[in-house]
C-alpha cells in the first residue's frame, strides 16, 4: 500500500491562507490504513482547521485516486473555496483533474508503498521499478531493502544483520541469504545479475499502461 | 478561562457532582458538561470540536488502576496527549487535561477546577 505521514500543520495552514471555507477531504483506502488520511484524519484536522477559524468541513471518499468515486462530490466540491486532500499523490491529482475550478491542496507527504509491520510502523517494500526480480532473492527486493540496491551480494558493511547505511534497518542481504539458506537455494546466489534495467523504472519518462482488450 | 468537562458515568462524573456540592461555584466555570459511559470511548475529534465552546478542556475519568474498563482512563491519556500535542502545533492556545477522580478522591479535580 502507499504510506503516507501529514504535512506539518504550519505548511497547511500556510498554503490555506488565502482561503476560508476549506473542505478536508480523506481517502479510505491506503492512506487510512496507515491512520494518515483516513476519515478519522479528516475529521480531526477539519476540527483544528475550526479552531483556527476557517469554515471547514471533513469528508471521506471511498478512494480518491479513481474519477467515478469522486463524481458524487460534484455538488459538494464547488461549495468550498478550497480541498484539504489527504490522499496520497495520485488522489490529490485525480482530484484536482475532475474539480479543475477549485484549488486542491495536499495535506499529505506520499513516502512510500510498503506494508505494516507492527501497529503504526510501516516499512518500504517496493519502489515500482517496473521489472521485479524479487523472486531471485527468496522475496526479498534488494533494490528496494538495500540501501545499495546492490544485486550480487552484500556491500561487506553490515554488521549483527544491519544496514551500514541506517544501523536502525535490517540488511537486505543478511535477510536474503536467511530466506535462501532456509528454502535450500544459497546455490542460486552465485548466479551473476546482470545490471537492472532501469527503463520501466520512473527514471525513464512517466509510466502508462495501456490494455487495448479492456479499453473503451 | 471557561471549562469543559467530559466525566465518565462510573467516576469522573459522580466526582463532578460531588465536587459541585463542595464547592458550588465551580458551575460559574464550566460550560459544557458531557457524561460518557467511559473516557475509552472519546476520540481526538470529540474533544477537539468541544474546544471550539470552551478554553480549556478536562477529561474526569476512573483512576487507571482502578479503571471499570480496564483501559478506558490509558486510552484517555493517550488521546490527550495526542491532542495536546495537535494543539501545540497549530498553536492554538487551548488546553487539555486527564485528571483522575471520584467521589473519594477529589483533589486532583478541585486543583483543577477550583480557581
Amino acid at each position: 500500500m502507499i504510506v503516507g505521514e501529514r504535512k506539518p500543520l504550519r505548511e497547511i495552514l500556510e498554503s490555506l491562507s488565502p482561503y476560508r471555507e476549506v473542505l478536508v477531504l480523506g481517502c479510505g483506502a491506503c492512506v487510512t490504513v496507515c491512520l494518515a488520511g483516513g476519515e478519522k484524519e479528516a475529521r480531526e484536522v477539519a476540527a483544528l482547521l475550526r479552531l483556527k477559524g476557517f469554515a471547514a468541513e471533513a469528508a471521506s471518499v471511498e478512494r480518491q485516486c479513481e474519477w467515478e468515486f469522486l463524481v458524487p462530490l460534484r455538488e459538494k466540491v464547488p461549495a468550498f473555496q478550497a480541498v484539504l486532500s489527504l490522499a496520497c499523490g495520485v488522489g490529490v491529482q485525480t482530484l484536482s483533474e475532475v474539480f479543475p475550478g477549485i484549488p486542491v491542496l495536499p495535506g499529505l507527504n506520499t513516502s512510500f508503498m510498503g506494508a505494516p509491520l507492527a501497529q503504526g510502523v510501516w516499512e518500504e517494500r517496493c519502489i515500482g521499478c517496473g521489472e521485479c526480480i524479487v523472486h531471485r532473492f527468496g522475496g526479498i527486493c534488494p533494490v528496494a531493502r538495500c540501501a545499495k540496491n546492490l544485486l550480487n551480494g552484500p556491500c561487506g558493511g553490515s554488521k549483527n544483520g544491519r544496514c551500514e547505511v541506517r544501523p536502525d534497518r535490517d540488511c537486505a542481504w543478511q535477510l536474503i541469504y536467511d530466506r535462501m539458506k532456509a528454502l535450500g537455494r544459497l546455490e542460486e546466489l552465485f548466479v551473476i545479475q546482470p545490471p537492472k534495467n532501469w527503463g520501466p523504472s520512473r527514471f525513464g519518462a512517466q509510466r502508462k499502461i495501456v490494455r487495448e482488450d479492456v479499453r473503451r | 478561562m471557561s471549562l469543559g468537562i467530559i466525566g465518565c458515568e462510573r467516576s469522573g462524573f459522580p466526582a463532578l457532582c460531588a465536587l459541585g456540592k463542595e464547592e458550588p461555584e465551580i458551575w460559574d466555570r464550566i460550560v459544557e458538561v458531557f457524561p460518557v459511559p467511559c473516557l475509552g470511548g472519546v476520540d481526538e475529534e470529540t474533544i477537539l470540536r468541544i474546544l471550539l465552546r470552551c478554553d480549556t478542556l478536562l477529561l474526569v475519568g476512573c483512576p487507571p488502576a482502578s479503571c471499570r474498563n480496564a483501559w478506558g482512563s490509558t486510552l484517555a491519556e493517550k488521546r490527550v496527549a495526542r491532542v495536546s500535542q495537535l494543539l501545540e502545533e497549530a498553536e492554538i492556545p487551548k488546553r487539555v487535561f486527564c485528571v483522575f477522580a471520584n467521589p473519594n478522591r477529589l483533589g486532583e479535580l478541585k486543583a483543577r477546577v477550583v480557581v
